[in-house]
Order: structure tokens, then C-alpha cells, then sequence
């Protein structure tokens, strides 16, 4: 017996085999109807539907036999997909290969063989055969062998139709599950063609955005029957939108603040991020897809923690201010009851009346600049409109807040600023910045024997930059990328909130400015830098 | 009880200029014999050289508060010791801390000179 030789390309046409997933299942009618037209067009008792791996040959479908497999080495269908035409031996009895195969000597007792190769439809490489046998010598004729060739294409057919099936099956239930997503998914997401049209969105788009279907149909970002506004209650143009920005640059634009007016209702807060597609493979976008998520709670809870740091830090100011308003008061007292003695009697003294009631004047200026100051840092400054405003102005009302703080402490202040900077923000915002990093230096200084802080103003190109630099011995490397990071902080328990230094990098950066650490200089140094507000005449 | 503050020395603390100059003012028109300083650290040098009966100190001051003169105020001679008054706006110094430190009387700011006097008499 002569065992047949491997395929030349057997770890291929081994890993194609497996890939068809076929080995060992069930039988199928679609098979079954092709061997049994093979035992009747050839005239045999047993027709196969053989595939061979490793170790044996499995039969698919089989008609005349009873055995499920047998070994790989006494298969004649192993010879068979050797050779790209049919395989006959019509005596295995008088064939040197065959003559002493179990198979031939004993039941079936084969002595006709006739296998037409079965091609895998992705490798085209044989993986069995479609194949007739007979217990007696034999012949085919040319229309005989046609037709088995024939059957054995369809053998193909089926195959290839069934890995068509499994993977549209596989596609399907990616659909499925890709569709329930995006039907349960918690953000809102909405398809647009190439000129903003909508064309699809999920549930949760209508869920966030809270609105009708009818009221997102047929819309593009432009014609929007709402209100939509930015951070500081400006309109949102309609060709700003994210996603008509994404259609119209072919950028990614991620997480844009929009708040959404609709009548009679709170201002709902989205954050947008919207993607450009190039479906049509050209060079502009041909949709876009937009994702968006209700941040409104988010904002709650973040204005809640920026007034709370804010309410801290004017906590740590209390005492200055009390201090600093007793001592005009005393004076107003004081003078008020020497003017009083003045005037009173026989001969009042107009001079010298006079001369304290400029005092009490004075002094009173004195009372409403803390008091201005203070106003300016404590309000609410949620919704605030930008306004032109003198960075001097600001500096200054800011440091009448704390001037009384510094000086009981022996901090020398040093400043430096120039006049006719003016910028475009909410003072409120800056003042409480400025204040976060007077109290930083103020907290940082308790351990130093030097005290002092210098606060510089100035034009640098386009923008005012503010230098406040203390006579500290500069951050660590280590912590200077942290102290941006909320909740992170140096100071005792109880004593910082963590936030300051990325509420005020926020703020700044909302007016398109730069709050950062200045590792250039020798001491401790933070610069705010924002965009000057240069009147277009 | 005396009806001014005639005859006695009197030391004025306070950091704020104005505030110190009225407050001159004030003890003077009482009939005080009154010199002013403008922190803790310059009234212990006039304490130094010179015998005060009565000394009206501001609380928070940038050289040496109203509690680092208290203190130097302390370590003087039973028979040198003058009065202590602090004049303060917030609550720096319990009443037991107060007591210890020898201080005769804590002056809520602001408050009426005129009653400040008043009060002051009533300790002498």
C-alpha cells in the first residue's frame, strides 16, 4: 500500500479547512441532495462528500456507508487532491497503491474509485472530494465524469454560499448589537450629509437636546428653532456649531460647552464633539457625526466647588479685611468727635473742623475701595457679560483685599504696573485669580525669613502679562505639572482646597489667556497672560 | 474717680499714622502727657528709657503687635508696669490669655474715644 503524498501546500490547505468550520457538523440537506445525484448519475452504491485534515477523512455527506470517518492514510480521496482533475482508479485490486488497503481487502471492499477535487472558495486549494465508489470494477463515461465534475463545483457553490451566509450572519448581529448601542447609549448622537442635513440620531439626541423628533427632522445646524448660546451667554453662531465646523475644516472638534434655551426652560449645558467622515473618499468631508452629553448637573456641581474655593479663600481673608475696615472706622470716629468738639462751645474752631472732616472724607474713600474690592471678589459671577476693563483697576481693588493681610505679616509688596492695559473679561474671574495667587504666595511665605512679592504689569505683544513672583525658592520639578491638577495641594489639611490653581488656569483660559508656572526664574513665579483689548477703529 | 488724665504719661501704639495722630489728639485734650509710636518694636525703645503709667496700643501691627508688647511689658518691674490697653478689631486675644499677659482692658475697635477716656478713668 502506498500512502499519498502531502499536498505541497498542506499547512494552507489545512488552516482553510479549519477556517470553513465544517469539520464535524451537522449534516446538511443541501449536500446530501449532491451525493445522492452523484450515486445515481454514476450508478454507484456509495457516493462522498469527503473532506480530509490532518489525520483523516470526514464525510459530509455520504451515501452507501455507514462509517462517519476513516484514517487519513488508507483515504484514496488523499490521492484524489493531489491532482487538479478527477482521480479514477478502476481496479484497486490490481492497483500496486491500493491492492492490500484495509479498504479494499475487507468491507466496503472498494474496488472502483472516481473523486473529483472539492476547492476551498477563499484558497482555492482541495480540501476533499466529491467522490463515487463501487465494489466492482468500472468505468465512467465522459458525461459520467462531467457531471461528477459538475457536482463537485456545486460542492464549491455551497460552500462558498455558506460562508456568505455566516458572515452576513456575523454582520448582522454586529448591526444589531451596533444599533442597540446606539439606541441605549446615554450621549446623543446625530449623523449629518455634507451640507449639515440631518440624517440620523439616536434616541438620547432628542433625550439631551429635549426635544421633539418632530423638532430635529429635516433640520440642519442652522435652522434650529432654539436658542444656542456659549459659557458666557453670548449666541452660538449656527455656522460655529461643532459639527457644521467639523463638515466645513475636516477637523475633529471635541468637547465645545453649548447651553441650549428652549422656552420655559433652564439652560441645558451640552458638551459637543463632532467628527468629519469621508465616506466618498474625497478630499472634503462627505457627513459628520456628532456626539453630545448633558454636562448641566457637572456644572452645577463645578459652580457649587468654585464658589465653595472661593468662599474659602475669602475665609482666609476675613480677618485682614475686618482689620483693615476697623482702622478707617476708628479714624472716621475719632476725627468725627473731635470736629464735633470743634464746632461746639462759644468759639468754634472752622479751621480745625475743617481740616478733620477732609479726614473723615478721606478716610471714608478709603472704607469703599475694601468694600469695592470685595464686591468684586464675592459676587456670583455666573453669567457675567465680558466687559473692557483696566487690568490695573482690577489688580488694585484686588489688592485692597489683601494689603492689610500682607503687611501685618511683613510681606513687602512691590508694585509695578503700567496704565491703559485694558482686556476683555469678567473682573470678578481675574480678581479671584489674582487673589488665588497673592494667598498661594501669602501660604508659601509663613517659612521664608525674606518676605516679599512683586506684582508686574506690562504690554507683551498682543497680550497683558501679570508677573507675580514671591521670594520663595521656586516650585520642585516634580510638582510643577501637578499644581495645575485639581484637588492637588501642598498646604495643610483644612487649610487649601486643591482647586485654586485650576479654577484660575480655567478661568484664564476662557478668556483665551495663559495661566502658568514661570520656571525660567530664580523664585517663585506665576504669570497670567491674557489678550489685550485693542479697540478696531 | 479722676476726671482726666492729668499728670500721667501716656504711650499711644498704633501702626496707622492717622489713627495715631487723632489718637494723640484725643489723650492730650484728656490732659495726658502722651508720646505715640508706631509699632511694638519702636515703643519698646521709648519704654526703655522712660516711665509710662499708661500704655494704648493697636493690636495688629506689621513690627512687633499689641501681644509681642504686652509680653515686653511683662518682664518690667512690678513698680514700672504701666497700664496696658489694646485696641483691637478682632478677636486675636482670649480673655485668659488677656489676663495673663497683664492686660488691663481690651478696647474694641472702633469705638468712641470719648468712652475709651471714660472707661480708661475708671481703671486709675
Amino acid at each position: 500500500m502506498k500512502k499519498a503524498p502531502l499536498h505541497p501546500q498542506e499547512l494552507d490547505r489545512l488552516m482553510a479547512l479549519n477556517n470553513l468550520q465544517i469539520m464535524d457538523s451537522i449534516s446538511e440537506r443541501e449536500f446530501d441532495e449532491l451525493t445522492l445525484i452523484a450515486s445515481e448519475i454514476c450508478n454507484t452504491p456509495i457516493a462522498l462528500i469527503s473532506l480530509i485534515d490532518e489525520k483523516r477523512q470526514w464525510f459530509k455527506s455520504k451515501v452507501g456507508l455507514s462509517a462517519n470517518e476513516t484514517p487519513k492514510d488508507l483515504a484514496f480521496c488523499a490521492h484524489a487532491i493531489l491532482q487538479n482533475d478527477i482521480f479514477m482508479v478502476n481496479d484497486a485490486t490490481k492497483d500496486e497503491r491500493f491492492f492490500d488497503n484495509p479498504l479494499v481487502t475487507d468491507e466496503p471492499y472498494i474496488q472502483f474509485y472516481a473523486g473529483a477535487p472539492i476547492l476551498d472558495p477563499n484558497s482555492n486549494l482541495p480540501i476533499g472530494t466529491l467522490c463515487v465508489i463501487d465494489n466492482k470494477p468500472r468505468k465512467l463515461t465522459q458525461k459520467q465524469l462531467e457531471a461528477l465534475k459538475g457536482l463537485s463545483n456545486q460542492v464549491y457553490k455551497l460552500l462558498e454560499l455558506r460562508l456568505k451566509v455566516s458572515s452576513l450572519t456575523r454582520a448582522n448581529q454586529k448591526l444589531l448589537f451596533q444599533k442597540t448601542a446606539f439606541d441605549h447609549m446615554s450621549e446623543g448622537v446625530v449623523l449629518q450629509d455634507k451640507m449639515g442635513n440631518i440624517i440620523d440620531y439616536n434616541p438620547a439626541a432628542l433625550k439631551v437636546l429635549g426635544v421633539s423628533a418632530e423638532r430635529l427632522n429635516g433640520k440642519t445646524s442652522n435652522n434650529f428653532d432654539w436658542n444656542c448660546i456659549r459659557e458666557n451667554g453670548s449666541i452660538f453662531p449656527a455656522e460655529e456649531h461643532p459639527s457644521m465646523v467639523a463638515l466645513r475644516s475636516g477637523q475633529f472638534v471635541s468637547n465645545v460647552i453649548m447651553g441650549i434655551q428652549l422656552p420655559s426652560e433652564k439652560t441645558r449645558w451640552i458638551s459637543i464633539t463632532s467628527t468629519p467622515l469621508f465616506l466618498d473618499n474625497g478630499p472634503s468631508p462627505s457627513h459628520s457625526v456628532t456626539t453630545f452629553a448633558d454636562i448641566s448637573q457637572q456644572r452645577i456641581a463645578q459652580q457649587a466647588l468654585f464658589q465653595n474655593a472661593k468662599m474659602t479663600s475669602l475665609g482666609e481673608m476675613a480677618g485682614g479685611i475686618a482689620h483693615e475696615i476697623n482702622t478707617p472706622l476708628a479714624i472716621i470716629i475719632s476725627a468725627a468727635g473731635q470736629a464735633l468738639n470743634a464746632l461746639s462751645g462759644d468759639a468754634p474752631k472752622l479751621e480745625m473742623a475743617c481740616g478733620k472732616l477732609n479726614k473723615i472724607d478721606a478716610t471714608a474713600v478709603r472704607i469703599s475701595k475694601i468694600v469695592r474690592g470685595l464686591r468684586l471678589f464675592s459676587h456670583d459671577s455666573e453669567g457675567d457679560p465680558l466687559e473692557e476693563t483696566s487690568m490695573k483697576q482690577i489688580i488694585m481693588d484686588s489688592l485692597a483685599l489683601c494689603a492689610e493681610k500682607y503687611k501685618y505679616s511683613g510681606i513687602k509688596l512691590e508694585v509695578n504696573i503700567s496704565d491703559n492695559i485694558q482686556v476683555l473679561v469678567v473682573p470678578t474671574q481675574i480678581s479671584q485669580v489674582i487673589l488665588n495667587l497673592l494667598n498661594n504666595a501669602f501660604d508659601a511665605l509663613e517659612k521664608y525669613e525674606e518676605k516679599w512679592v512683586k506684582i508686574t504689569l506690562a504690554k507683551k505683544d498682543h497680550l497683558a502679562q501679570l508677573k507675580i513672583t514671591d521670594s520663595g525658592k521656586g516650585i520642585p520639578k516634580d510638582l510643577q505639572t501637578k499644581i495645575m491638577q485639581p484637588f492637588f495641594t501642598t498646604k495643610e489639611v483644612g487649610k487649601g482646597t486643591g482647586l485654586g490653581l485650576s479654577i484660575s488656569k480655567g478661568l484664564i483660559e476662557s478668556f483665551k489667556g495663559h495661566l502658568y508656572y514661570d520656571d525660567s526664574s530664580e523664585n517663585t513665579c506665576f504669570i497670567v497672560e491674557l489678550p489685550l483689548f485693542e479697540k478696531t477703529e | 474717680m479722676k476726671k482726666n488724665l492729668k499728670g500721667m504719661s501716656i504711650l499711644i501704639v498704633d501702626d496707622d499714622p492717622d489713627l495715631r495722630e487723632l489718637l494723640s489728639w484725643d489723650f492730650s485734650s484728656a490732659e495726658g502727657e502722651v508720646e505715640s509710636a508706631e509699632s511694638g518694636v519702636s515703643a519698646i525703645e521709648l519704654i526703655r528709657k522712660k516711665k509710662f503709667d499708661l500704655i494704648f496700643s493697636d493690636m495688629r501691627m506689621p513690627q512687633g503687635d499689641g501681644r509681642f508688647l504686652a509680653k515686653e511689658v511683662l518682664k518690667l518691674k512690678k513698680n514700672e508696669k504701666p497700664l496696658f490697653f489694646l485696641y483691637s478689631g478682632f478677636n486675636d486675644i482670649s480673655s485668659q490669655e488677656a489676663k495673663d499677659l497683664g492686660i488691663t482692658h481690651i478696647f474694641s475697635k472702633p469705638s468712641k474715644i470719648s468712652d475709651i477716656i471714660d472707661d480708661i478713668l475708671k481703671f486709675i
